[in-house]
C-alpha cells in the first residue's frame, strides 16, 4: 500500500512542475499584456464622444464582466475553427483571458481617470500646458496612482485564471499536476503542491506590487 | 452577424435545445445559491472570529482567506474532487464537490465582506454599548449588524455573481450545469450557437443581479457616512 500523502512527489516531478510554472507565468504575462491592449481599446471606446462607439465600449465591458471566462476559452478554441480560424491552445487562452481581463482593465482605467478631476485638467491648460503634456505630466501620474493597486489585483486574478487553460491542454501548472496525478494517483499531494506553488507566486507578486507602489507613490504629494 | 459567428446559419439548430440550456441555467443558479448560503454561514462565523480579539483563531481566519484567494478555483475544485476522496475515503459526486469548493471559495470572500462590514462600525459604538451594559451578542445583533449590513450586503451580491460565473468551472469535473450543457450540445450539433446562448443566459443572470446589487446598495445607504475605522 503506497502512502496517500507523499510530498516527495514534488521533488520527483520537479522538472515537470517547473516547466508548468514557467508556462503559467508566460501565459499570465501574455494574457496581462493582451488585457492591457483590450482594456485600453475598451476604455477609448467607452469614453468616446460618438454614441455608437461609446455604446460598443459599454457593451463590451458589461458583456464580458457578466460571463464566465471558461466560455471564451471554449468558444475561441473550438468555435473559431468553424469559421476557418484556427488558433493554438496557447493563443486561444491568451486571447480569451485577455479579452475578459480587458473589460476589467477598461473599468479600472475609466474609474481612475474620473478620480482625476476636471479642475486638474483645466488648471494644467490654464498654466499653458498642451493637452499632451497635461496628460503625461498631470493626469497620468495621478491616474496611475489610483489605478495601480486595482491593476495589481487584476494581474493576480489573470494569473489565477490561467489555470483554466488546462482544459484545452495548455501545458501549464494545473495541467502538469493533473498529468502527475493521473500517473501516480497522488491527487491529494500533487494538488496540494500545486496550490502551494500558486500561493507562492501570488504572494511574491503581491509583495512586488506593494514594493513598487511604495517606491513610486510613497512620498506622494498629489491631490488624488 | 450572429449567424456568421454561429457558422452555416446553425442558429436555427440550437432552437430545440434552448429548453435544455435554460434547465442548465437553473442548475447553475441552484448550485450557486446553495454555495452562497453556505458561504454566508462561513462568512458570518469566520468573519466574527476575524474581528474578535483572539489571536490564534484570527490568524487561522487570515490564512484561510489568503489561501483561497491565492489559489485558482479550479485547483481547489480538483483538490476537493480528486484529492480528498483518496485521502479520506469519502466519495463526492460532482454536485457535492462543486458545492463544497464553491462554498469554501465564496466563504473566503464573504469573510472579508463581513469583516469590513463589522469594522465599518466605529469603535466608539462598541464602547458606548459596553458603557450601557450591553453584552457582546446583543451589541452585535442590535447595534453592529444593522450597520454592517450596509457594507456586507452589496458585497454579497457581488460574491453571488462571481459564484455564478465560477460554477462554470465545475463543468471540468463533469458537473452538467449551464456551460457543460452548452458544450454537450455543441458536440452534437457542431455549432458555436449553444455557447452563444449560454453566454446570453449567463449575462442575463449576472447583469440582472448586478443591477439588483446597485439597488440594494442605494436602499441600504441609510445613516449617511458613519465614522468608520479609517
Amino acid at each position: 500500500m503506497v502512502s496517500l500523502f507523499d510530498p516527495a512527489l514534488f521533488w520527483r516531478y520537479r522538472h515537470q512542475l517547473a516547466a508548468g510554472a514557467a508556462t503559467t507565468l508566460a501565459l499570465g504575462a501574455c494574457a496581462v499584456a493582451a488585457s492591457l491592449v483590450f482594456g485600453l481599446c475598451g476604455w477609448a471606446l467607452k469614453t468616446s464622444r460618438h454614441r455608437p462607439l461609446a455604446w460598443l465600449g459599454n457593451t463590451y465591458v458589461e458583456a464580458l464582466r457578466n460571463t464566465p471566462d471558461l466560455l471564451y476559452i471554449y468558444g475561441l478554441y473550438f468555435g473559431l475553427t468553424q469559421v476557418g480560424v484556427r488558433f493554438s491552445a496557447f493563443t486561444s487562452a491568451v486571447l480569451a483571458l485577455g479579452i475578459q481581463g480587458g473589460a476589467y482593465v477598461a473599468e479600472i482605467v475609466r474609474g481612475a481617470f474620473t478620480a482625476v478631476t476636471r479642475d486638474q485638467r483645466l488648471a494644467a491648460r490654464a498654466l499653458g500646458l498642451r493637452p499632451w503634456h497635461s496628460l503625461v505630466h498631470v493626469e497620468l501620474p495621478q491616474m496611475l496612482r489610483v489605478a495601480f493597486p486595482a491593476l495589481g489585483n487584476q494581474v493576480i486574478s489573470t494569473l489565477l485564471g490561467t489555470a483554466l487553460a488546462s482544459v484545452i491542454a495548455v501545458p501549464e501548472l494545473t495541467y502538469q499536476s493533473q498529468i502527475v496525478g493521473d500517473a501516480t494517483y497522488q491527487y491529494f499531494s500533487i494538488f496540494a503542491v500545486d496550490a502551494v506553488i500558486y500561493l507562492v507566486l501570488v504572494q511574491i507578486l503581491t509583495r512586488l506590487f506593494h514594493f513598487v507602489e511604495h517606491v513610486w507613490f510613497g512620498k506622494w504629494r498629489g491631490t488624488v | 452577424m450572429v449567424r456568421e459567428v454561429a457558422g452555416d446559419g446553425l442558429m436555427v439548430a440550437v432552437a430545440p435545445y434552448v429548453g435544455l440550456l435554460v434547465r442548465g441555467a437553473m442548475i447553475t443558479l441552484e448550485v450557486s445559491a446553495l454555495a452562497l448560503a453556505l458561504s454566508l454561514v462561513i462568512g458570518v462565523v469566520v468573519g466574527m472570529v476575524a474581528t474578535s480579539r483572539f489571536r490564534l483563531p484570527q490568524a487561522a481566519a487570515r490564512v484561510y482567506v489568503e489561501l483561497v484567494r491565492s489559489v485558482p478555483l479550479l485547483v481547489q475544485l480538483f483538490f476537493v474532487y480528486y484529492g480528498l476522496p483518496l485521502m479520506f475515503r469519502v466519495n463526492f459526486s460532482p454536485y457535492q464537490a462543486a458545492t463544497a469548493a464553491l462554498s469554501l471559495y465564496g466563504g473566503a470572500y464573504m469573510v472579508e465582506a463581513v469583516r469590513s462590514g463589522i469594522q465599518s462600525v466605529g469603535r466608539n459604538q462598541w464602547e458606548a454599548a459596553r458603557a450601557l451594559g450591553v453584552g457582546y451578542w446583543r451589541t452585535m445583533a442590535h447595534v453592529v449588524a444593522p450597520q454592517a449590513i450596509r457594507v456586507t450586503l452589496p458585497a454579497a451580491v457581488g460574491i453571488f455573481i462571481s459564484l455564478l460565473k465560477g460554477s462554470s468551472v465545475a463543468s471540468i469535473i463533469g458537473f452538467v450545469e449551464l456551460l457543460q450543457t452548452a458544450v454537450n450540445i455543441r458536440n452534437s450539433i457542431f455549432s458555436l450557437s449553444p455557447l452563444l446562448v449560454a453566454g446570453i443566459l449567463y449575462f442575463l443572470m449576472c447583469y440582472g443581479l448586478s443591477r439588483f446589487g446597485g439597488r440594494v446598495e442605494r436602499r441600504f445607504r441609510y445613516g449617511a457616512v458613519e465614522a468608520g475605522r479609517g
